[in-house]
């Protein structure tokens, strides 16, 4: 086994770096040629020795993952990341994506799920540890449901009283809300059906037979 | 003696008389008093009018600088204690796990039962990765921070709809991000009225708006829980809405709550922003 994968380690927390050496030490056909505690000293090292793969903790003072993947995407961009957090928020793995990486795993990993990130990313695939996968598609979905507005009961309830031309206040007193509350439905009910004027509306309730 | 007694009384015989000039200095004079009295006593109550709305104006800055205080105080110690968990407790599990792996890989265990003991073992540690992933998300959302309260809500709203709650979010306008520390109130005061919905309200739709209009921001959360009777009220203001109305209060904002039973649960908020 001549072409070992060379693996360098960025993590603020030197036991998180040794418990990765422990189970990569196991892995055949990867090989672990440093690490470092902040992203700063990665950056130095990274251009003095050939390294294939970078793992990086995301979340680290001073200059977090997300910067160093961008440096390290730009600079050496034969090297592959690998993300490795504690947390996968989707917009913190958007972001991530965004700055170059080629892979995304939560620190209570184990040896199978590392294997498969290391060998994947290091053929030049993506590896995204399930749970992360499930976040990001959550977060598409979401995104995409939020694209047609509904109204709410409550909003329904108002547009029938616009409808028997209820002013503000009488809205206000039947609902036990104040003026101002009714106001913000209006505006909201309004911005959701595109619409502009009271007539506008109604037309728009009575055409999806909202009403 | 009886002499100076009569030059005495004739002098005050003169003096009462109307058309003695020196009366006329005296009203003259005790007019002028009184003005001058009149003048530095409005004057006294002018002053302490002013100070008395100055001393209002004092105790509803420093209410709401007590507010700001508690409030502040109350982020900074979440945010120390997400950071606790993250860095410390997060980091020792995560190694704790790696070192379990390796460990019971090098045992090579046979037996079957000592096995599934290691397994059980790495199952529970994982399941303290998660907890501790999710309490240091509550007290403090990394993203709120990084991306601001749009991302935020939008990745709250992921974590708690489910089947049994369809939980929808609109934000508009707010493609500009807000002051921090409105961002901050705000995301906690969504997060308090939502958690009290899930707790109490039994609802299987929850709608929450956030817009953001010319000089304000207006949330308005939304359930068709089992809602609550004007009786009740006091009751349900009880449980974490003192939170709220403090919260909203420190940003010069009002609350809007209105309920009765079967008919769900609104609560609008509506923000003053500069």
């Amino acid at each position: 086994m001549e072409n070992l994968k060379r693996i360098f380690i960025v993590d603020d927390h030197q036991m998180v770096i040794d418990g990765l050496r422990l189970i990569i030490n196991t892995i055949p056909g990867f090989e672990i040629v440093g690490d470092c505690n902040s992203a700063h000293q990665a950056l130095d090292i990274l251009t003095e020795t050939a390294v294939d793969i970078l793992l990086t903790d995301v979340s680290m003072p001073e200059m977090s993952g997300i910067e160093l993947t961008r440096v390290v995407h730009k600079k050496f961009p034969h090297i592959k990341i690998i993300a490795l957090s504690m947390f996968g928020e989707a917009q913190v793995v958007a972001e991530m994506i965004d700055a170059g990486i080629s892979g995304y795993i939560l620190k209570n990993t184990g040896k199978q799920e590392l294997i498969e990130a290391l060998n994947k990313v290091a053929e030049g695939q993506n590896y995204f540890a399930p749970e992360i996968t499930l976040q990001l598609m959550k977060s598409f979905k979401r995104g995409q449901e939020s694209e047609s507005s509904r109204l709410t009961d409550r909003e329904i309830e108002i547009i029938r009283m616009i409808e028997q031309d209820f002013g503000n206040k009488q809205i206000a007193d039947l609902l036990f809300i104040s003026e101002r509350t009714v106001e913000t439905h209006r505006k909201n009910i309004l911005r959701k059906t595109n619409t502009q004027t009271v007539v506008g509306l109604l037309k728009y309730a009575y055409e999806r037979k909202i009403i | 003696m009886t002499f100076t007694s009569i030059a005495l009384i004739c002098q005050a015989d003169e003096f009462f008389d109307i058309r003695n000039p020196s009366i006329l200095l005296l009203v003259g004079f005790l007019i002028l008093i009184s003005a001058i009295f009149i003048v530095s006593y409005q004057a006294h109550n002018l002053k302490r009018l002013k100070y008395t709305t100055g001393l209002q104006a004092q105790i509803i800055k420093q209410q709401s600088q007590n507010a700001k205080g508690i409030i502040t105080a109350d982020e900074r110690e979440r945010q120390r204690i997400a950071g606790d968990l993250h860095d410390g407790v997060g980091q020792l599990l995560s190694a704790t796990r790696m070192n379990l792996d390796t460990l019971f890989e090098r045992l090579k265990l046979t037996d079957p039962e000592n096995s599934e003991l290691a397994d059980k073992a790495m199952a529970m540690v994982d399941e303290s990765c998660r907890e501790v992933r999710t309490i240091a998300h509550q007290m403090m959302p990394d993203v709120l921070l990084k991306a601001g309260l749009a991302f935020a809500l939008r990745d709250f709203v992921n974590k708690i709809s489910s089947d049994r709650l369809k939980v929808s979010l609109e934000v508009s306008g707010l493609e500009n991000r807000l002051q921090n520390n409105v961002e901050l109130v705000l995301y906690r005061v969504i997060q308090e009225t939502v958690n009290n919905v899930l707790k109490h309200a039994n609802a299987s739709s929850l709608d929450i708006q956030l817009m953001r209009d010319e000089g304000e921001v207006s949330i308005t959360i939304e359930d068709n829980g089992r809602g609550f009777s004007t009786a009740e009220k006091e009751q349900f203001e009880g449980i974490g809405l003192k939170n709220i109305v403090t919260r909203v209060t420190y940003l010069k904002g009002t609350v809007d709550i209105s309920s009765s039973p079967g008919k769900g649960t609104l609560v609008a908020i509506l923000i003053p922003i500069l």
